[in-house]
């Protein structure tokens, strides 16, 4: 589906900003947790942006546009704020899940959002702003010496589709697989989430199912996330958002599970 | 019918040395293959060695491969004309050692240079500290003979390969995070636990202070005024000086928030008489 088609759907929920496109006639403004996005039409050609956390002005714009102005709202990769640190997402299970030997389970899990402000008339997508609702958490996927910096999220994992925290946290489900022939305790998924995109419905964020696949090398237990080949989470009635770059990915988890 | 062995056998003198013209077409044979083996194997290096390789070494690889070889196909197609060397070699050992002696100290900077190319103990753009020479700074350019940085202070250093290379090498890039380390001492009469607490919750607030590894924070020492907390949070290397100022100016605030003392430097007094006690007397 493409941007056009994502005009969000009032039915969803009336009284919270969902996400879409939106076309700035004069003016619009927007909320999304502590965050107000006001966009306003200024000049021939020339828009306002702003963003207030708190009622604070914390960022400010002017985008020269020679036709009506569109943004896309959308869910993005949450590895921007503060600062881009790193690529990847770490899931922490704050209860652990025990796999039988030669088992596979679906269960739902929770991961991180940032909210980008894109611009996508000219073409191609451009990043306007990006902004977090909530706090944000990063942590080391290995040691200092050779590991990754991740966005940190803590998540229960569920049989059931779970309810996101609205605006901070997208649904993924996880499709496990244990190929060893000895039970293996998952205590977090890694994964690389750079330029990856989300489902959207309203305020709902959903990202693409996901395989993990834990396994014998050598000596030790590693686990290959990718995306899955079933597409069972979204259905029609979610809209692909605009990504910056779609990419396909297989990580081993050779750090620990 | 042309005899060729006329043409090219018979032996003329030149330089008083007897050559014949075959001679010579062997001689440039030789050369001319020298110089065609000599950018085949530079091209060939270059490609599959050079492409792993730093911009620097990849330019002294190709000068050393290319003109390596042509001066070694020099040499053959000189020898091949009955130039005797052995005189030239023995001089020019004499000389090497005379300018060896010479130029001790830049002879010593380029090997240097070169065995930093090996050991990669940084590279250009990551911010380090010299040890030995007590200078620090972002390395700007490594050249064969120095390596120069920009200070932290943004002024210019050269510094001689040979006592970059034999000085230890603080890299704070190596890594992908540092630990931040300071200590915050409180008063006797505070409750510790409570003030752990405190700390613990402002370095969580701060996104870039990672959860894993995990902040530490733990009492030190029970010092002459105070109860000294020691404070470990791991942040990504690029934000470590600006955590370091933020977690310190926080942690006081807070603690100075809910009332924590964090006392001066303070000494009990004990009169030895009861009687000039004060505190007794009061």
């Amino acid at each position: 589906m493409t941007l056009k088609d994502s005009v969000a759907k009032k039915e969803v929920s009336e009284e919270f900003d969902l996400f879409g496109e939106f076309t700035i006639e004069q003016k619009l403004d927007k909320r999304y947790g502590d965050e107000k996005l006001l966009m306003f039409k200024t000049g021939p050609n020339m828009y306002g942006y702003q963003r207030f956390h708190k009622e604070q002005l914390t960022i400010e714009k002017v985008i020269a546009s020679d036709k009506t102005l569109k943004l896309g709202i959308f869910p993005v990769a949450p590895i921007h704020t503060p600062e881009k640190v790193g690529d990847y997402v770490m899931l922490k299970l704050i209860t652990p899940l025990v796999l039988e030997p030669q088992s596979r389970v679906v269960a739902y899990l929770t991961m991180p959002i940032e909210i980008g402000v894109v611009r996508s008339d000219t073409g191609e997508v451009n990043m306007i702003d990006v902004f977090s609702v909530g706090l944000q958490y990063y942590a080391i996927y290995g040691t200092p010496e050779n590991g990754l910096l991740c966005r940190y999220h803590l998540t229960r994992i569920s049989a059931e589709m779970p309810k996101a925290a609205m605006y901070q946290e997208a649904v993924v489900k996880v499709h496990f697989m244990n190929n060893t022939r000895k039970v293996t305790t998952v205590n977090r998924v890694v994964f690389p989430v750079a330029g990856t995109n989300f489902y959207v419905r309203g305020t709902e964020a959903y990202y693409n199912d996901l395989d993990m696949v834990v396994s014998d090398r050598l000596s030790s237990t590693v686990a290959g996330v990718r995306f899955s080949s079933v597409k069972s989470g979204a259905s029609s009635e979610w809209t692909l958002s605009e990504a910056l770059l779609k990419q396909q990915f297989k990580f081993i988890m050779e750090w620990g599970l | 019918m042309v005899d060729l062995t006329s043409i090219f056998s018979p032996k003329f003198e030149f330089l008083g040395a007897e050559i014949s013209l075959l001679d010579i077409l062997i001689s440039i044979a030789i050369f001319a293959i020298g110089v065609i083996l000599a950018r085949v194997l530079r091209m060939t290096v270059l490609r599959y060695v050079g492409v792993h390789l730093p911009e620097e070494t990849r330019r002294v690889v190709n000068r050393v491969v290319y003109w390596g070889i042509i001066v070694l196909a020099g040499l053959a197609a000189l020898s091949n004309q009955g130039v005797d060397f052995t005189g030239a070699l023995l001089g020019a050992g004499i000389f090497g050692i005379i300018i060896g002696f010479a130029t001790q100290s830049i002879v010593a900077n380029l090997i240097s240079g070169l065995f930093m190319q090996i050991d990669k103990p940084a590279k250009i753009g990551d911010p380090v500290e010299i040890v030995d020479m007590h200078v620090a700074g972002v390395i700007t350019e490594v050249t064969p003979f120095s390596t120069r940085l920009r200070m932290f202070d943004g002024t210019y250093a050269r510094l001689p390969n040979e006592k970059v290379f034999t000085s230890q090498i603080r890299n704070f890039s190596r890594n992908i995070a540092r630990r931040v380390e300071f200590q915050v001492g409180i008063g006797y009469k505070e409750d510790v636990t409570q003030a752990i607490a405190i700390i613990n919750k402002t370095l969580y607030e701060l996104p870039m202070v990672l959860v894993e590894p995990a902040p530490n924070v733990f009492v030190d020492t029970l010092a002459e005024s105070s109860v000294n907390i020691n404070v470990f949070a791991w942040v990504p290397w690029q934000h470590w000086f600006l955590m370091r100022q933020q977690l310190v100016e926080r942690v006081k605030k807070q603690l100075d928030t809910v009332g924590v003392e964090l006392p001066y430097p303070q000494r009990v007094v004990w009169f030895a008489e009861t009687a000039k006690n004060p505190l007794k007397n009061a």
